[in-house]
């Protein structure tokens, strides 16, 4: 038996391509959708209410993954909570170092399992705490569009 | 379940009946072609098919590979063939890769090489009809490849433009 | 003679559930797992706390074009805090799915197993079809341009070649499947076609036609899978999972016998095996073979051995595969009629044997009394078998 083994780059060869699926188009699904339409229409988060398991799930769902049970009571909740926790960002995607830190938080709600992953501003970084309450900054109603972007960030209140 | 019963799913005809977001994927690869590949490529640069054989199963494996699957065992050595086979199957596509319709035909077979013991390429046929591939004449047919010239190849299956029939009374 | 292996558990299918299959559905993935599971759960007469194990079925993550697809699914499969796994076989998938249920409790592992199997298909642009480019070879063959039907289309040639078949006979699977279909609440494509239909629609990759292969869909499916003495405790109509086989060919298809499915045939005699049977095309009342394109239901009856290489046209000429005939094949309709989101696929072909094994198909009932039946996928490049044998309690 012979391997014939060669490490020779000159011959060891390369082959390049990608994957080509241009794009995905995701669904919000049944509860997202309302979650965006109110955001978009009202300004307002949406959770869903489990009233077996006596939760809010923010964002909401369809389903309550504890009991199973299907989730049709759509609770409107003021854009305000406090934060969970928080990172501070200080370097862009490539490596490069960013000209002002980016504040990054886990948002949740007052007795909501769950929360909003989103920037927080208008606060310095040593100033930042968890705990901290804060309120979402929202685009002007006729620029909202349905998606989480139509919250721009959220500030201490 | 009997044909009555409601079953979930909100069907919609278009995407922009509820609310959705897009996301472009960007994966891009750099496949190593390892020991075997890159020796086939290398040789198809120079407009030979080469093979590994197995002293085992005296199976000649195209593409080559390193190990015989079969046997299970490091195959023995480096062997070239003639780019010569016969038509194992074949079929017209009337659509491209994405599916959009083609203005010429394209013919696609599996060529078994001979003396190889059952190696098949996946390639283009020419110089064939659509019609020699629904009346099934294809099936059997002897074929030889066509190379690119020289100067054009780069090292790619694609060395090989297609397969075509050999014609009576010649040797390659 | 049955395999002498020993087992733990008898297992037995006790709920099944299914969610519309259609081109584009509004539901996330885990919510349409979540509507199959529920369904499953709920026909079990079993809530989620009664579940101790969860299994995930679902093709390339690049459908849905989410990573880690088992575990975004989780939730929604009833799967949050419980041990959870995810198969993947690609088309085999969804009779995977049921095959890896019934070792978790035949081991003893568990007691109740929730197996779901879930596919969206619509997300993935400008077409799902540029998912499927990813199975080849990237270096052999990919720079060829392959396009999925080409190489299916190539299997069904030679298929047509050794055997001498003609194009009408393949095409009245695709007449009797979607027919099938009409009555089935899930379908996608139920019609009332004719073989002319067939052989007139547009000719894609010959021999391939529009009308010879299934669609493209959303959808999920599920099963409640249980060890003997629960199923004992909350039924009168258990379906016991009898016998499970799995095999897959080399990759390397270009060098093997394309005319038949040996892969399928190595899945079903493991199967066989395990069940006691010896002959099946006696012994298998009715069964859901695969059937993405219509050639491959006849290829998978004869991988199976419910026909004689060759002679599945003949059987199905002469309506022997009908719901009234004496071995129906595909009553639900299919992956031609109903729709083929992969895994969901699958499993909906499991779903379908359940309850004609239970007697509660409705206008899909077989007319001839049933007490074994099988549903089997396949996938991957052409190369995986996978077969699951069922038998009314």
């Amino acid at each position: 038996m012979s391997w014939d083994k060669s490490g020779d780059p000159r011959i060891l060869r390369r082959w390049f391509g990608d994957m080509e699926v241009k794009k995905h188009i995701y669904t919000m699904g049944i509860a997202g959708e309302i979650f965006m339409k109110n955001l978009k229409d009202k300004g307002v988060i949406t959770g869903s209410r489990c009233d077996e398991c006596e939760v809010i799930f923010v964002p909401p769902r369809s389903f309550c993954e504890y009991c199973f049970s299907e989730l049709t009571v759509y609770e409107e909740l003021e854009p305000k909570g406090y934060i969970e926790t928080f990172t501070i960002v200080y370097e862009d995607y490539h490596g490069e170092r960013l000209e002002k830190p980016l504040i990054i938080a886990l948002i949740a709600l007052p007795n909501a399992v769950g929360g909003i992953i989103h920037y927080i501003r208008e606060v310095e970084p040593e100033d930042v705490y968890i705990d901290m309450e804060v309120e979402a900054v929202l685009k002007p109603r006729d620029e909202r569009a349905g998606n989480l972007s139509d919250i721009l960030y959220f500030k201490p209140t | 379940m009997d044909e009555k019963v409601r079953l979930k799913g909100t069907p919609i005809k278009r995407f922009d009946e509820t609310i959705t977001v897009e996301r472009s994927s960007t994966a891009k690869y750099a496949w190593t072609a390892g020991q075997a590949i890159s020796r086939f490529l290398v040789e198809l640069k120079k407009g030979k098919l080469i093979g590994r054989r197995c002293n085992k199963c005296r199976r000649i494996l195209i593409p080559p590979r390193m190990y015989c699957e079969s046997c299970f065992r490091a195959t023995d050595e480096w062997i070239y063939v003639e780019p010569i086979g016969t038509v194992n199957t074949a079929v017209v596509s009337y659509i491209t890769t994405t599916r959009e319709k083609l203005e010429k035909p394209l013919i696609i077979a599996v060529i078994e090489i001979e003396g190889t013991g059952g190696s098949g390429l996946f390639h283009y046929l020419e110089g064939v009809n659509p019609e020699d591939v629904i009346n099934r004449k294809v099936f059997g047919m002897r074929v030889k490849a066509v190379w690119k010239p020289e100067a054009e190849r780069e090292g790619s299956i694609n060395d090989i433009k297609y397969f075509v029939p050999i014609t009576g009374g010649e040797e390659k | 003679m049955k395999m002498n292996i020993n087992l733990k558990n008898r297992v037995a299918i006790v709920g099944a559930g299914l969610t519309l299959f259609r081109r584009r559905l509004k539901e996330t993935p885990k919510e349409l797992a979540w509507a199959a599971a529920k369904m499953a759960l709920e026909s079990a007469g079993l809530e989620l706390s009664d579940v101790d194990a969860v299994v995930i079925g679902t093709a390339p993550d690049a459908f849905d074009g989410i990573h880690m697809k088992g575990e975004y699914l989780a939730d929604g499969s009833g799967g949050t805090g419980k041990p959870v796994m995810r198969v993947y076989v690609g088309g085999g998938t969804g009779v995977f799915t049921p095959i890896a249920g019934w070792w978790h409790v035949a081991s003893g592992l568990f007691d109740v197993v929730l197996a779901v199997a879930e596919e969206k298909m619509s997300p993935a642009m400008p077409h799902p079809q540029s998912v499927f480019a990813h199975i080849w070879d990237p270096i052999i063959e990919r720079p060829i341009g392959p396009n999925l039907i080409w190489i299916f289309a190539l299997e069904m040639h030679r298929y047509m070649y050794k055997y001498n078949i003609k194009k009408e006979d393949i095409a009245r699977v695709s007449v009797k499947n979607k027919r099938n279909a009409l009555d089935h609440p899930a379908a996608q494509l139920g019609a009332k076609i004719t073989v002319e239909d067939v052989l007139n629609s547009e000719m894609l990759v010959y021999p391939v036609q529009r009308l010879d292969i299934s669609p493209v869909s959303d959808g999920a499916a599920a099963v409640v899978m249980v060890s003997e003495h629960i199923a004992r405790r909350i039924t009168d109509s258990p379906v016991w999972v009898e016998g499970v086989g799995w095999s897959l060919d080399t990759v390397h298809w270009t060098g093997r016998d394309l005319a038949y499915p040996k892969y399928v045939e190595c899945a079903a005699r493991m199967a066989y095996k395990m069940a006691g049977i010896t002959n099946p095309a006696r012994e298998i009342d009715v069964a859901e073979v695969y059937d993405p394109f219509d050639y491959k239901e006849l290829h998978h009856m004869e991988g199976l051995m419910l026909a004689r290489k060759g002679e599945a046209p003949i059987l199905t000429r002469e309506g022997i595969t009908e719901r009234d005939g004496d071995l129906p094949i595909n009553p639900s309709g299919g992956l031609l009629g109903v729709g083929n989101p992969i895994a969901a696929a699958g499993m909906m072909k499991v779903t379908e044997i359940y309850w004609q094994l239970r007697g509660e198909a409705g206008k899909r009932q077989v007319k001839k009394p049933v007490y074994t039946g099988l549903a089997q996928a396949w996938g991957d490049l052409m190369q995986v078998g996978t077969v699951i044998v069922l038998r009314a309690g």
